[in-house]
This record gives structure tokens, sequence and C-alpha cells, in this order.
């Protein structure tokens, strides 16, 4: 038995005889064993193997394409609004922290006929790499596997941004690289999980025109 | 070469370069970030906020370098920050030591690698490691599970072992 053989039967928690041996005489075995140890702990930590929800990928490609569209032209086209934006930001920022985080805006979704007595307030904040929000949803029923609730943003050119995934009321936090300034609508849909990453059209809650 | 390529394509925000960079690290920065946070939507948020903040400083990347510890190093901020966050949305103390971070931000390096690892493994090889390891699940029942022969069972997890020692022996070296 060499090492490889050794740390191997170590990690898959099956210490053989001739484990034990090559152990005794082996000191590179021996000083890695807390290591291995270790390593052996993580891939028995639960949370190792959590995985992240299907959306995750697309709200990150999302995310990247919105800086890349809306981003450069504004920085192109006013560079000293731009600056003062974000000096303004930074300063709103720091205000916030002060403050206990309070939001930049809150809005009230209002529910469809899909599920009248579903209801929605979004708190937002405006941060260095776009929006972040908290919305309380109550009166949205939990979801089978399959299907789940996704947060949508559009600007008024109609560009749909994802923001979100949640399975039924409650809390749920979200983090999107666009501004709401310029993706002012915000609602949500009922997805199906397939692979499709088009939205569905079926919204539960949607901001008041 | 290959990831000065990746990140530049990331950089002028090529969805493929996007879901190429996801699918090497994406799974690895959920695994940390989760670890640490222990809130599924909040290591989401961490993903996110990693490769926002990964895209705004790909520019000064120095591709001599590797991606990975570039981005572990970006997600291990995100996390800390959404921690401290969280905190000051828990708590009305302004004084609150925040530059005490909790025992689950300690060995995130070691989980990324794990992880990382887990995800270099066969497909088939990893569903024995994590019906073994992670379901606590006998020889014989992960073969019940997953429909295959017990033989073939052990051969992929002798298999997968052995993978997991190559690929992590520079972390023993490292810190050895």
């Amino acid at each position: 038995m060499n090492c490889t053989d050794f740390q191997a039967e170590f990690l898959a928690g099956r210490m053989t005889r001739a484990a034990d041996a090559h152990l005794a005489g082996c000191s590179n075995c021996r000083s890695s064993l807390t290591e291995l140890r270790s390593i052996r702990s993580v891939i028995e930590d639960p949370s190792t193997w959590e995985q992240p929800s299907q959306g995750l990928e697309s709200r990150v490609v999302s995310d990247i394409g919105a800086l890349t569209t809306t981003k450069p032209a504004a920085a192109k086209l006013w560079p000293a609004v731009v600056a003062i934006a974000a000096s303004l930001i930074l300063i709103a920022a720091t205000v916030a922290f002060v403050i206990q985080a309070r939001p930049d805006w809150t809005l009230a979704l209002e529910a469809t006929d899909v599920e009248p007595t579903a209801a929605a307030t979004v708190d937002g904040w405006n941060t260095e790499t776009g929006t972040r929000m908290r919305l309380e949803v109550s009166g949205l029923p939990a979801l089978a596997s399959d299907t789940y609730y996704e947060i949508w943003l559009t600007s008024p050119d109609g560009r749909h941004v994802s923001a979100g995934t949640f399975t039924g009321s409650g809390q749920v936090d979200a983090t999107i690289a666009v501004r709401r300034s310029e993706f002012p609508r915000v609602w949500i849909t009922v997805e199906t999980n397939d692979d499709d990453e088009s939205l569905s059209g079926e919204t539960v809650l949607d901001t008041p025109q | 070469m290959g990831d000065q390529r990746l990140l530049r394509r990331f950089k002028k925000g090529d969805p493929d370069a996007v879901r190429e960079l996801y699918h090497d690290h994406g799974r690895a920065i959920f695994t940390v970030a989760y670890g640490a946070l222990g809130d599924r939507s909040l290591a989401e948020e961490a993903v996110q906020l990693t490769f926002t903040k990964a895209w705004q400083a790909a520019d000064r990347f120095d591709t001599e370098r590797e991606i990975a510890p570039w981005l572990y190093a970006i997600a291990r901020r995100a996390a800390v920050d959404l921690y401290r966050r969280e905190r000051r949305h828990e708590t009305s103390d302004l004084d609150t030591d925040m530059a005490v971070l909790p025992p689950s931000f300690e060995g995130m390096w070691e989980a990324w690698m794990v992880r990382s690892a887990l995800d270099q493994l066969p497909d088939d090889e990893r569903k024995v490691v994590e019906a073994t390891h992670f379901l606590q699940l006998t020889m014989a029942e992960t073969a019940a599970e997953l429909g295959i022969p017990l033989g073939t069972v052990k051969s992929r997890s002798s298999r997968a072992y052995r993978r997991l020692a190559e690929i992590l022996g520079y972390l023993r070296e490292a810190t050895a």
C-alpha cells in the first residue's frame, strides 16, 4: 500500500489492517493525519452537499448581462452625472449604515386574479452594485417541488431581469445588479423547473400601475 | 492563458463565459457561503455578489495567478459583508464588535477545495461518495439506491476516494 492508497482508504473511512500497517511505518501519512481528518469532516458536513437553487445560474448571468448593458452606456454619456451619482450612493450607503439600514424605497405589490389574497411589501436599498430587496410575502401557497415563485424587475423598454426565487410566503431576500430607477417594475410569477429560462407569464403579484 | 481568455469574455458579459465560470466555481462559492452564513438565501445572495464584484474587478485581475483563490477571496469578503449586514439588522447596538466573525468562517478555504475536488469527480463516482458519506448509506444500500451492482459501487468508491486523495494532496502538503 502506498501513501495515496492509504489516504484514499482513510478518506473513505475504511481503515483496514493494511492501512494501519502503512500508517505505523509512514511518517509522511502520520504528519498529514490531522488534515486528512479535517478533509473527511468537510466531506461529511451536510453544508458541503447543499445545492444552490436551479435559478441561481440564470440570475448570475442576468446580473452580469445587466451590468454590461447599462453601466458602460451611462458612463459614456454622462460621466459627471455618474460620478456625482456614485458619490451620492456612497453617502447614502454611509447614512444607511448609521440609521440601521433604513430602506431607500418601499413598495406594496398588488395581487392578481391568480392568487387574489396574496400581498407583498418590498423594502429596497440602493447598493454599490445594484439593488438589495427584502420582501414580506403573505397569502401565497407553498408550491410543489417542481415549481417556484420568481421575482422579476422590468425596465420601461421591456427588459426583464430575475432577482431571485422562493417557494412560499414569508421573508425573502434578493440582490440584483441593476438599479430600481432603471428597472421600476417589480413583479412575481410562478415558474416551472425546466430548461426554459423565459418567464411563464403567470403573474401573482405586480407593481401597481 | 485559458483563464485570461475566459476572464476577458466574462468582462464583456459573454453569457457563455459567465456560465462557464459559474459551472467551474459557483458551487464552491455557494458551499463556503452557506457554511459560513448558515442560510440558503443569504448564500445565494453571496454568490450573486461575488460574481458582480468579480466582474467589477476583472480588469485588475493578475492573469499570472489562478482564478480560484481570487474568486475565493471575493466570495469570503462577500460572505463577511452579508454577515455584518445581517448583524446590523438584528441589533440596535452600534458598538457591537463587527470585527469578530463566528467559527463558521474558519476553514472556508478547505471547504472550497473539498467542494471543488468533489466537483471534479465524474458524476457516477460523486453520487457514490454522496450516498455513502453524506446520506450514510452502506455499500449495499447505495447499490439499491443507485440501481447498480454492489461490485460497481465498490469500484467507483475506490476510484473516487483515490482521485480525491490525489486532487487534495497539495492541500495537505500546504498545511503539513
